[in-house]
């Protein structure tokens, strides 16, 4: 098990390791600079942001260090001085944990400052619509599979179609303008009502998590009216059991694995779900604060966000891995 | 179900064979999506969309580019849908020339919905083109080739497939859209690459799973040993026996790639306006539902109708996606 855990976790470093490599290339390729304001600024003081961000480095592999070095402090430091580049002290920083400053705030903020201050807020909304997902989805397929072509299946059904297929930002819409026309309720504009947990954050939490919901319902459906064919439920039954013991103890214990799978890709799709809803509902995450970056063209906080976020979506796969172990034996033991 | 044609035959031996038409496995999915009615009624709908798409000039009432000076004048900015009746600003109250009202800058909200049909359409479709042709290709390779090369392509599609992918487009819009090559077809073609570049590696996992289970399969046994050439055992009898699957990946990969559009659209960095009426794709749904947004009080119809547009276009690819797996894959 551990053995397994250390593999995982290695093999996540060249998935961000090439995350940061497409991203870094990406972001060199794009027109303007973080510096490029409404009026001019004066070369010399552009000249100066740069130098203090270390933009005036080569942006990958800085050959002049490494023959500087090479001559005078022998292979070891060469190498150092190779990697002294705009990407390779990134790199070099971000392992250690430090992003860099935010170019928005002119270096008076890291990047990880920022991560710290919004990312709570996003995990709370995450976390609320996660739940509604699963306390929602689960059972709704299930009823819909074990009432098969009653109005309860054709109510999940229709429920599921459509929180599938409609991108959040329309129904997220839909409810701003329902809440608004029809409840007269404004939307919020005091930040600090996400503070702590609210009510203010059912209703984005409810719209981030109708795609997943409606996901988990599709697939418990099928995986139970796949199951309550097998031949092992027909033995249940026919060894006497009741319905409850054959339900609970028989089928839904095995129409979890599907069900399961699709929680790794569904906390990456709340997690970058997180940045369409937060900027409908103006709720000042992670994800706003990313929209607004790319806005204002804040290249270390862009990319410091884009790891983050790929950190998770890894870990997140990662722990679904390690959950099959838990529910099914014959994973366990393999 | 067996139908008896063919019966008054000219020999009487044969009178006595009752013969049907051929079954294959694509008449047996078409009689059975046929008796899927949501899946019918999508059809329906997206041909009359495809229709709308082509025939835009034709249908929409007004052109989609600015309106002069004294068109201005008779739109009105931010007109209201033609049955509302707007009291404090009588000016704006609805009329039947512009069903749906105008927007902003006023443009007709009603010939925008019809122009940004083709946006959706062709960002649907395209896409799935280029996603199926890279992922069964690569799929393909793998999973017939095996071995080193099959590792490696297998390392590379997880590394792709474990990308947070609309973290990716948002990057690539920001990275290209003021470059030459991010301009062509007002963005739209950055738009295809990207999303290309990131949907095939799902495709060509469940290419390669195919793949391997087939090659085991007897047909591709006796296939081997009656001498046929590798090159015709992969394009003779294990590709046309993937295109099931294959089919029903490709009919989720539609609405999957118009809501990326819509998506990238409404945070501002997916196709960009274009006010030139000779642009065949001067707007899309989700540049209505971004200027919609900012206009919710004033004109919600602007929302409102490019919502629904977007809802029932997905709606429909999903719902004929799933009728397709369900035709085509009996066993559900």
């Amino acid at each position: 098990m551990i053995g397994f855990i250390i593999r995982r976790v290695l093999a996540m470093i060249p998935v961000l390791f090439l995350v940061a490599l497409i991203t870094f290339f990406l972001m060199k390729q794009a027109k303007g600079g973080p510096f490029d304001q409404e009026k001019e600024v004066a070369p010399s003081t552009i000249a100066l942001l740069n130098r203090k961000f270390g933009l005036d480095k080569p942006a990958w592999l800085n050959t002049a260090e490494f023959n500087n070095r090479m001559s005078a402090d022998g292979p070891f430091a060469a190498v150092r001085g190779l990697f002294d580049s705009q990407f390779g002290n990134y790199m070099l920083n971000a392992v250690q944990g430090d992003l860099g400053p935010t170019y928005a705030s002119k270096g008076t903020e890291t990047v990880q400052d920022k991560i710290k201050q919004t990312f709570p807020i996003s995990l709370r909304l995450g976390l609320i619509s996660l739940t509604f997902a699963l306390v929602v989805g689960f059972p709704l397929g299930i009823l819909g599979a074990l009432r098969q072509n009653t109005i309860f299946d054709y109510f999940s059904l229709i429920i599921s179609t459509i929180g599938f297929s409609v991108p959040t930002f329309v129904t997220g819409l839909v409810l701003l303008l329902v809440m608004s026309k029809v409840f007269g309720i404004a939307p919020i504009k005091d930040p600090s009502v996400w503070e702590g947990f609210s009510m203010s954050y059912f209703p984005p939490a409810i719209i981030l998590g109708l795609g997943t919901m409606a996901y988990i319902t599709r697939l418990t459906r099928s995986s139970v009216l796949e199951v309550k064919r097998q031949d092992y439920i027909r033995t249940a039954k026919a060894k006497g059991l009741g319905d409850r013991v054959v339900i609970l103890r028989h089928i839904l214990r095995n129409s979890l694995i599907p069900v399961i799978t699709i929680l790794g890709p569904a906390v990456a799709g709340l997690v970058t779900g997180s940045f369409i809803i937060e900027s409908v509902f103006r709720v000042p995450g992670i994800g706003s604060e990313f929209i607004g970056a790319i806005g204002s063209r804040d290249y270390s906080m862009i990319m410091g966000s884009t790891l983050f976020f790929s950190l998770l979506v890894a870990l997140g796969n990662i722990m679904v891995d390690l959950s099959y172990g838990l529910i099914d034996p014959r994973i366990r033991n393999s | 179900m067996a139908t008896a044609s063919n019966v008054a035959g000219t020999n009487p031996a044969q009178a006595q064979e009752f013969t049907r038409p051929v079954r294959s496995l694509w008449s047996d999915a078409w009689m059975r999506l046929r008796r899927n009615r949501l899946a019918m009624a999508s059809i329906i709908y997206l041909f009359l969309l495809a229709l709308v798409a082509i025939f835009a000039p034709v249908i929409a009432p007004h052109s989609p580019g600015r309106p002069t000076t004294t068109e201005l004048r008779e739109r009105g900015v931010y007109r209201q849908a033609a049955w509302v009746v707007d009291e404090k600003n009588p000016k704006r109250s609805g009329i039947w020339k512009f069903p749906l009202g105008t927007d902003s800058a006023g443009g007709d909200v009603l010939s925008r919905l019809i122009y940004g049909t083709r946006v959706s359409m062709v960002v649907g479709f395209i896409p799935m083109i280029f996603t199926l042709t890279i992922g069964i290709t690569i799929g393909l390779i793998s999973g017939f080739a095996g071995g080193k090369l099959d590792s490696l392509l297998m390392r590379f599609t997880d590394i792709i497939f474990s990308l947070p992918d609309i973290l990716f487009f948002i990057i690539v819009q920001t990275a290209f859209s003021q470059t030459a090559f991010g301009k062509t077809f007002n963005g739209l073609l950055l738009i295809f690459l990207s999303f290309s570049a990131v949907n095939w590696a799902s495709v060509s996992r469940l290419v390669r799973g195919q793949v391997l289970s087939l090659k085991e399969k007897e047909f591709v046994e006796a296939a081997e040993a009656v001498g046929v050439r590798r090159g015709s055992i992969l394009f003779r009898h294990i590709l046309p026996n993937t295109l099931a699957p294959i089919i029903v990946a490709g009919a989720f990969i539609v609405p999957s790639a118009i809501v990326t559009e819509a998506t990238l659209s409404f945070l501002g960095i997916g196709i960009q306006p274009d006010t030139n009426p000779n642009n065949p794709f001067p707007t899309s749904w989700g540049q209505m539902i971004l200027e919609g947004k900012s206009a919710i009080d004033s004109q919600p119809w602007i929302l409102i109708a490019s919502a629904i547009a977007i809802a029932s276009i997905t709606i429909a690819f999903v719902a004929l996606g799933d009728g397709l797996r369900d035709a085509l894959d009996p066993r559900q």
